[in-house]
């Protein structure tokens, strides 16, 4: 099913974070222990769910080259992705607060543990790379964005829940102190990009 | 702004946004595989950090405490659109390659860093210079990787080709390059080393 | 104009609109709004207030006071109250200050709770007669370098009884304090002048309240026909790792004759047992800014309730010249022949010994241990409180205990420095 190899694909092979390497500087800062791995890691995926669906149809029906001919055949030669960035950076802004507020409201205690981390990804390269690639590579539909979305915020989750386990157990090794912290963390990290290469190439 | 020369190796060295700072890691893998890419990207950087710091600056006093992140998002992004224009039209190929990386500028931590922590509480001018010279830390760091990557990746630098032809095993030689250095993780493993000479040899910014 | 400019607009501020609108319309309906009500010690009062704000904030609305050193950052933990509906579930920053036992009674800390429901909560009795009041300074004169003496008097026509060992709320207002300003006594001066203090300066950002304990015991008449409160100040300097001078006492320095402050209580923290039997000791012990809680206790009980009660008072200072008081309390011990006062300094002090003065040379717990405890015959049996600086109360707490006194015999009220 083409759905389930978007998934995938996007969780192992595409990963956000180890494969493009997208907001590293919360993946870096925040993976020091598990806690507030597990917090950034699951407001990611509620980011990606709520941002990428939506940036997919605004892209679709108002700044694609040719987008806008529903309102006006006349407008049919119009191109306005040059406001891409501006667009879905607003977007995004404006859903991290609605989330924000929303599970303020409902979810008090889920609140209490990422509230803090909701803020932080309004401006974590994560979100808008996802949102830019999901344009790039061009899905027909919305069941193929929800799955992209989804193994996307997974793999992403993934990823800094490995390192923070990593990096829990590193503090009982003997480093060098030039390595300590930052880099060890940067090397350990280029070194489960390396091998999560090795899901190159995988289709169902 | 006193000593001029200390704020600049600051900027460069003790303070570098990349390896000291730990800001702006995102783009430095992707743009990193051939030094004309990388350079091009610098320069982007630069820019964009320097103008939203003075734009941010000069407005400071008047934008409200709850919006000013939106505010702070949009003067940026105006300004990547800008750079990205630029760049399709003077630099096309570079920009190609550079992609969807040259929007999330927009998101890099470097910049939105130093609005907050230095153009909201800074004269224009100062802000302006605090925004070049980190964009200049970064773009040095982005040519450092660079050179590595491409060299040993490909054997030549700024696209000049610097291992001789003869050298390489399709012509009879001993040569081949290391195809590992143009996978984006050996980007984070060299900054990892860069990091640690950094620190061995600067005893202050150790943890 | 070309219609790709004019249709970018268009979309660009449409959809700019309806993010806008749309971010509104949740923050309005996710938001709670709308008055519910809060039942206070269990009817006693009920109060119809808005929805949104913390609990010690929307009660200061309702002129319930509960007092707050820290403004409501959850950092001293003395807005606690018990909420016995409502509320929802205790917070991790609020754990620390309580017991699991408190915690299972229901106890929360005002400041770190927010009004999103109809409430009961039940407060300290103290609080439900704590006053806001704005007062007339009397006067305001320096004791030593760093201490003050301020009297200000209660409008006419309030009242403000307190008890001996309760404490006011001082409310520094937002302004600016330069130090440059501040009337210092002319002994005192050349001090200011050689340690600089003259160059600083406070800037207060947001109305800030800060602990003081009554320095005067109730019925102290210091001006004819009005009733008045005396405070005793010490003034927080820099040099102790923070930036800036300490906001309420700058304030507090910087008043003059006829100056208005709002305060508000009283408050009770260390109170005289009402139920201790004439035949049980009384010991203090205690220095620096302490010394209000001891005056306010050791006064009421000789002058106001003529008590006989045996009472002694260890007083610890660096030096003679720190000694608030000291003289005081020892024309006080000539006169009550059960009043026992001790002065312990650190150092040999050469000002005492050419005053004549008495004084025993050491720590002061190590004084009370060598000289009283060592030689009663049950300490035991004696309540004993302490109030000063948190090293001094903590090693005498320890020493207290290993003489074998119990935890309910001690009671403490260490003046932490605040900024």
């Amino acid at each position: 099913m083409e759905l389930l190899n978007i998934f995938f694909k996007s969780l192992f092979v595409e990963n956000l974070a180890l494969a493009f390497f997208l907001g590293m500087c919360s993946f870096i800062a925040v993976s020091k222990n598990m806690q507030t791995a597990r917090g950034l890691g699951f407001a990611v995926i509620i980011m990606l769910l709520v941002t990428i669906p939506l940036n997919w149809a605004i892209g679709r029906y108002l700044l694609a080259p040719g987008a806008l001919k529903w309102i006006s055949p006349a407008f049919a030669e119009v191109d306005l992705s040059f406001l891409t960035f501006i667009v879905f950076i607003a977007v995004i802004a404006a859903m991290t607060q609605v989330v924000e507020m929303v599970v303020e409201k409902y979810m008090p205690s889920l609140h209490l543990s990422l509230g803090i981390f909701l803020p932080l990804i309004a401006v974590n390269c994560a979100i808008l790379g996802a949102s830019l690639f999901m344009q790039e590579r061009a899905y027909t539909g919305l069941g193929q964005v929800l799955a992209y979305a989804a193994g996307s915020g997974l793999g992403w989750f993934l990823a800094i829940v490995s390192l923070a386990a990593i990096r829990e157990r590193l503090r009982y090794s003997d480093i060098p102190r030039g390595l300590q912290g930052m880099g060890i963390t940067f090397l350990v990290v280029g070194l489960m990009g390396l091998a999560f290469m090795g899901f190159m190439g995988i289709r169902f | 702004m006193a000593n001029y020369k200390d704020t600049i190796r600051k900027s460069l060295l003790g303070s570098n946004p990349v390896t000291v700072l730990v800001l702006g890691i995102c783009s430095v893998l992707a743009v990193t595989v051939h030094m004309k890419e990388a350079l091009v990207m610098g320069i982007a950087v630069t820019l964009v950090s320097a103008l939203s710091n003075l734009v941010v600056s000069s407005i400071r006093k008047t934008i409200p405490a709850r919006i000013r992140i939106i505010v702070e998002l949009l003067v940026v992004s105006f300004f990547v659109i800008l750079a990205d224009q630029l760049m399709k039209a003077y630099a096309y190929p570079e920009s190609r390659n550079l992609s969807v990386y040259v929007g999330l500028i927009i998101t890099n931590c470097i910049i939105m860093g130093r609005l907050e922590s230095c153009a909201l509480s800074h004269k224009p001018v100062e802000a302006l210079a605090d925004g070049f010279l980190n964009g200049l830390g970064y773009a040095l760091v982005l040519l450092v990787v660079a050179f590595f990557r491409e060299f040993f990746g490909f054997g030549s630098i700024f696209g000049l080709q610097i291992v001789p032809q003869g050298w390489y095993y399709a012509a009879g030689g001993f040569y081949e390059n290391n195809g590992l250095f143009i996978l984006p993780p050996m980007a984070l493993i060299i900054i990892g080393y860069i990091v640690w000479l950094q620190r061995t040899l600067d005893k202050d910014i150790q943890e | 104009m070309n219609l790709t400019v004019i249709l970018a607009l268009a979309v660009f501020l449409t959809l700019m609109l309806l993010l806008v609108v749309m971010l509104l319309f949740v923050k309005t309906s996710v938001t709670p709004s709308g008055k519910v009500s809060i039942r206070i010690n269990g009817g006693y009062r009920t109060v119809e207030v808005e929805q949104g704000d913390t609990l010690s904030a929307t009660l200061v609305q309702e002129q319930v006071f509960l007092p707050s050193a820290c403004g409501g950052k959850g950092n001293c933990g003395q807005c606690s109250c018990r909420i016995v509906e409502g509320g929802g579930d205790i917070l991790p920053t609020e754990r620390g200050f309580f017991t699991p036992r408190q915690i299972a009674d229901k106890w929360r800390l005002a400041c770190q709770v927010k009004v999103t429901g109809d409430m009961s909560i039940i407060v300290p009795e103290a609080v439900l007669s704590a006053k806001m009041l704005t007062c007339e300074v009397v006067y305001n004169k320096s004791v030593s370098k760093y201490f003050k003496e301020i009297c200000i008097k209660i409008p006419e026509g309030e009242y403000f009884n307190y008890h001996s060992g309760e404490y006011v709320l001082v409310y520094a207002p937002v302004g600016t304090v330069n130090f440059a300003d501040i009337d210092i006594d002319k002994q005192y001066k050349w001090d200011w002048k050689e340690e600089n203090l003259y160059s600083l300066q406070m800037v207060c950002r947001e109305e800030t309240s800060r602990a003081y304990t009554v320095f005067s015991y109730p019925g102290e008449q210091v001006v004819p026909g009005a009733n008045t409160l005396k405070l005793l100040v010490k003034i927080a300097l820099p040099p102790k790792g923070w930036s800036h001078p300490g906001i309420c006492s700058s304030y507090l320095f910087s008043l003059r004759t006829g100056d208005k402050v709002k305060i508000a209580g009283p408050y009770g923290e260390v109170l005289l047992p009402e139920n201790a039997p004439e035949s049980q000791e009384f010991v203090y012990v205690g220095g620096g800014a302490g010394i209000s809680l001891m005056r306010s206790h050791i006064f009421t009980l000789l002058k106001s309730q003529g008590s006989a009660r045996k009472i002694t008072f260890y007083y610890g200072a660096r030096s003679y010249g720190e000694a608030l008081y000291a003289d005081d309390f020892a024309a006080l011990a000539r006169k009550f022949p059960n009043f026992t006062f001790r002065l312990v300094l650190d150092v040999p002090d050469m000002a005492a010994i050419m005053n004549g003065v008495d004084f025993a040379q050491g720590y002061v717990h190590q004084a009370l241990q060598e000289e009283f405890i060592s030689q009663h015959e049950a300490p035991a049996s004696c309540l004993y409180f302490l109030c000063g600086p948190p090293a001094m109360v903590k090693a005498t707490k320890e020493m207290l205990h290993s003489s074998g006194v119990s935890e309910e015999s001690i009671f403490c009220d260490d003046i932490e420095e605040v900024e």
